[in-house]
This record gives C-alpha cells, sequence and structure tokens, in this order.
C-alpha cells in the first residue's frame, strides 16, 4: 500500500520534492529532539563541595601563614639568643652588604651567613603569592560552578519579558491569534538557550579542573615540603629555647645549694618550670597544627580529583573534601587554642643559658 | 638523596647534638668545667649544623615554589575566562529580550505616529 502510493507519488515532481523537504524536516526534528534531549542532562553541578574545598584550601592556606610566623618569631628569638651566648657572631651573620646601584643588600659570605628567620621571612612572602593565587582560582572555580552564573530564574524572566513584547508587538500590527498570546520565545526556548550556557560552563569546568591538577599537585607537595622544613626549624628553637631554660635551672639550682637542695621555696626555679611547660605546650600545639595541615595538604589533590569527578556525574563521595572539610576545622581550633593569649610564652622572659 | 635520607640525616644530627647537650649538663654536675665546655661547643656546632641543613632546605623551596606561581595564575586566569564567557552568553540572551523590548517601544513610538 505504502510503495503504491509512493509510486503515486513520485509521478509528479512538484510532490517529489516535497516529499524531500518533509523528510529533511523531520531529520532535523529529529536531530532537534535528540539535542534538546542532549543538553536536558546539562544540570548545573553541585556548588557546594566546590565551596567547601575554596574553603579548605583558604584555611589551609591561612593556618600554614600563621605557623610560619609563629615559627619566624621563634626563629627570631633563636638568633638572638646565639648571638647572645656568642655561639654567632653579630658581624658575620647581621652585618648588611649593600650593592650601591644594585637596590640590593647581602647578609655576609654572599647571603650563605643568613639568618634562618630572615629566609622564613621571604619564604612567607612566597607563600602568600602561592596561596593568593591558588585561592583566585578556587574561588572563581566555585564561581564557575555557583548557581547565580547561570540562574535558571534569569532566563525565565527572559522567557516572560521577551513573550510580553513579542505578543504586544503582535498586537500592534494586528497579527492573527495575538489576543490568546504568542509564545513565540516562550519559556522553552529559554530554557534551551539555558542548557546551551549550562553545557558550556560544564565543558570549561572539565577543561579548567584538568588542566589545573598538574599546578594543584605541585602547589600540596611544595606545602607538605615546607611543613616539613618548618617542622625541622621548630624543633632547632625549641632544642634552643628548652636547653636555654635547663641551663638556667641548673644555674639557680647550683646557687641555692646544689644539686640534692629541695627547690620547693625558690620562686625562680619555679618560674622556669611554669616557662619550660608552657613552651612545651606551645611547641606541641604548633607540632599538630603543622600535623594537621599536612593532612589537608596530602587529601587536596584528591577533593579536586573529585570535583572534576563531579562535574564528569561520576559517583563520589567526596571522601577527600569531607576530610577535608573536618581536618580544616581541627586545624582552625588547634591554632585558635595556640592564640589565645594565656598560652603564649611571654616574649623576651626566656632566660638564655 | 631522598627526602626520607634528609629527614634522617636531620634526626641523626638532632639525636647527637641532644646527646652532647645532655653530656654538657652532667659533666657540669661531676664538676668536669672543661669537659662541659667542651660538650656544649659540639652541641652548639650540631645545632649551627641543623640550621645550615633547614636554610638549605627552605632556599630549595623558595626556588621551586617561585616557579610554580605562575602555574597557578595561569589556572585562575583560566577559570576567570570561563567566568567571563558564561557570564557574556548570559549577558547575550538578555540582549536578545533587551531587543525585543526596544522593537516594542519603536513599533509603539511608530504606530502614534502613523496614527
Amino acid at each position: 500500500m505504502k510503495t503504491q502510493r509512493y509510486k503515486r507519488y513520485n509521478k509528479t515532481p512538484a510532490i517529489k520534492t516535497s516529499l524531500r523537504h518533509l523528510d529533511r524536516g523531520i531529520s532535523l526534528l529529529s536531530i532537534g529532539i535528540a539535542f534538546v534531549f542532549f543538553l536536558a542532562g546539562c544540570t548545573a553541578p553541585d556548588q557546594k563541595p566546590f565551596q567547601q574545598y575554596s574553603t579548605a584550601v583558604k584555611d589551609a592556606g591561612d593556618s600554614l601563614d600563621k605557623v610560619l610566623v609563629e615559627e619566624t618569631n621563634w626563629s627570631r628569638d633563636d638568633y638572638i639568643g646565639t648571638v647572645l651566648k656568642g655561639s654567632v657572631a653579630l658581624e658575620k651573620t647581621a652585618l648588611l652588604d649593600s650593592k650601591p646601584g644594585q637596590f640590593t643588600v647581602l647578609f655576609p659570605a654572599n647571603g650563605q651567613n643568613q639568618p634562618t628567620f630572615y629566609q622564613l621571612q621571604d619564604v612567607r612572602v612566597t607563600l602568600l603569592s602561592l596561596n593568593q593565587a591558588t585561592g583566585k582560582y578556587v574561588n572563581v572555580l566555585s564561581t564557575l560552578a555557583g548557581k547565580d552564573l547561570v540562574n535558571p530564574d534569569t532566563f525565565e524572566t527572559i522567557a516572560k519579558d521577551t513573550d510580553n513584547s513579542m505578543n504586544s508587538i503582535a498586537k500592534k500590527i494586528g497579527v492573527q491569534g495575538a489576543e490568546q498570546g504568542i509564545h513565540i520565545f516562550s519559556v522553552g526556548s529559554a530554557e534551551v538557550m539555558r542548557l546551551l550556557i549550562e553545557h558550556r560552563r560544564r565543558a570549561a569546568l572539565e577543561k579548567i579542573l584538568v588542566d589545573s591538577q598538574p599546578a594543584i599537585d605541585e602547589y600540596c607537595a611544595k606545602c607538605v615540603s615546607l611543613l616539613s622544613a618548618l617542622d625541622k626549624s621548630l624543633s632547632i628553637d625549641y632544642n634552643a629555647k628548652a636547653q636555654a631554660l635547663e641551663t638556667e635551672f641548673r644555674k639557680v639550682r647550683n646557687d641555692e645549694g646544689g644539686k640534692d637542695k629541695d627547690l620547693t621555696g625558690s620562686n625562680k626555679a619555679r618560674t622556669i618550670v611554669e616557662e619550660h611547660l608552657q613552651l612545651n605546650s606551645d611547641y606541641l600545639a604548633l607540632v599538630h597544627s603543622l600535623k594537621s595541615a599536612k593532612e589537608v595538604y596530602t587529601k587536596l589533590p584528591q577533593g579536586h580529583r573529585e570535583l572534576l569527578q563531579s562535574v564528569r556525574k561520576q559517583a563520589t563521595g567526596f571522601e577527600a573534601i569531607r576530610d577535608l572539610s573536618e581536618e580544616g576545622k581541627r586545624l582552625k581550633t588547634i591554632y585558635d587554642e595556640l592564640q589565645k593569649p594565656s598560652s603564649k610564652s611571654p616574649k623576651g622572659e626566656t632566660t638564655q643559658g | 638523596m631522598t627526602n626520607d635520607d634528609k629527614d634522617s640525616a636531620f634526626q641523626a644530627l638532632h639525636d647527637a647534638q641532644r646527646a652532647a647537650f645532655l653530656l654538657y649538663m652532667e659533666l657540669g654536675d661531676a664538676g668536669d668545667n672543661a669537659g662541659a665546655a667542651n660538650a656544649q661547643i659540639r652541641a652548639d656546632r650540631l645545632q649551627n649544623e641543623m640550621r645550615n641543613v633547614v636554610n638549605k632546605e627552605l632556599s630549595a623551596w623558595q626556588a621551586g615554589a617561585e616557579a610554580l606561581i605562575p602555574k597557578l595564575t595561569q589556572a585562575a586566569t583560566a577559570a576567570q575566562t570561563a567566568v567571563d564567557q558564561v557570564q557574556g552568553a548570559v549577558a547575550t540572551a538578555q540582549k536578545v529580550s533587551a531587543a525585543m523590548q526596544a522593537l516594542d517601544k519603536a513599533i509603539d513610538l511608530g504606530m502614534k505616529f502613523i496614527a
């Protein structure tokens, strides 16, 4: 039956052409429907993990900076202590050599004798730049993933405004059926537009996350290696402070009667012991914060991969991001405790041996 | 030298320094002032060695970190460009709507003239 009908149509060239156009129309419609179905999968990404990640990066960066500042202070104390003890000569470590016209100064021995705390200050400047660049990246990433960027409400407004304008124009120029309202642009068209933009946003997010993974890996590795250096530097400074206190305690004991003398009544001896205990508390808190920061920086690369997985709609429980969030809070608590005035060792009161 | 090797070397210096300091204390208690002074010099030297190790680590870190800044900046720029493009696309959609409204107003004005 069908064949007969076609045969009959085929007799007329005009019908033949119409059929060809109809076929093409159906094909285009099919492609259009398939395209809309394809786009319909482009839902907005979940912004929450991006925000959590951004917060974790910021918290970790801030904490690392605070530990660095604290360690710089300890290192400065240590340097002053070594100069006063005589184990380091001031002129060999602090007499700066200027280079007129080059706008630079050098530490003695071509910078070889630069005290650690100066190096820590330089490190801090670099770390701040690193953190700033990373912070900006994760912030913008969060914006790119954000609901506000491709807001469905905006598109609904666009559709309504356009519909209203079109209907108004149609009425004015007397288009038939304008009274009932013509939805030429319509909410549906606006939705297709939104989906197209959403598709573009997802593609951009995916590319950026893939391209930036090596830089994030390297950044985290750098921060872990800095934490390791800070751990060592802290141990040196703790040693110096603690050993100075022990030497001082020994002097007090010798001054007040020797090794077997009961020092219960000695305020000097008690103060030294108190200082030592306070020093230990501060040192422990700093070491804990370094350890916690190491946990964060070890997990940050995995968290970044989880963001990519979520954009690619692969199943992810965001374990690393959840851990990051928890560890970030822990790190903040440790540092807040350390910052409390009551837990600070009185500066300059540490007795040097 | 791996990082673990470096850490082990530092730990060895740390242990030796601590031992030298304790020896200084013990010799002092025993009244051996010359021996104590000798032990203290060793403890100080070891402490300086440890500082040198940390200084070298910090210098190496500094050099590597500075090279990383442009890469991170580039990542931030790429993300910002993507945000701008998406915002641009949304703005284009809004312009279509605005153009329709402008056209409506223009027709309105035209009709008044015709009338």
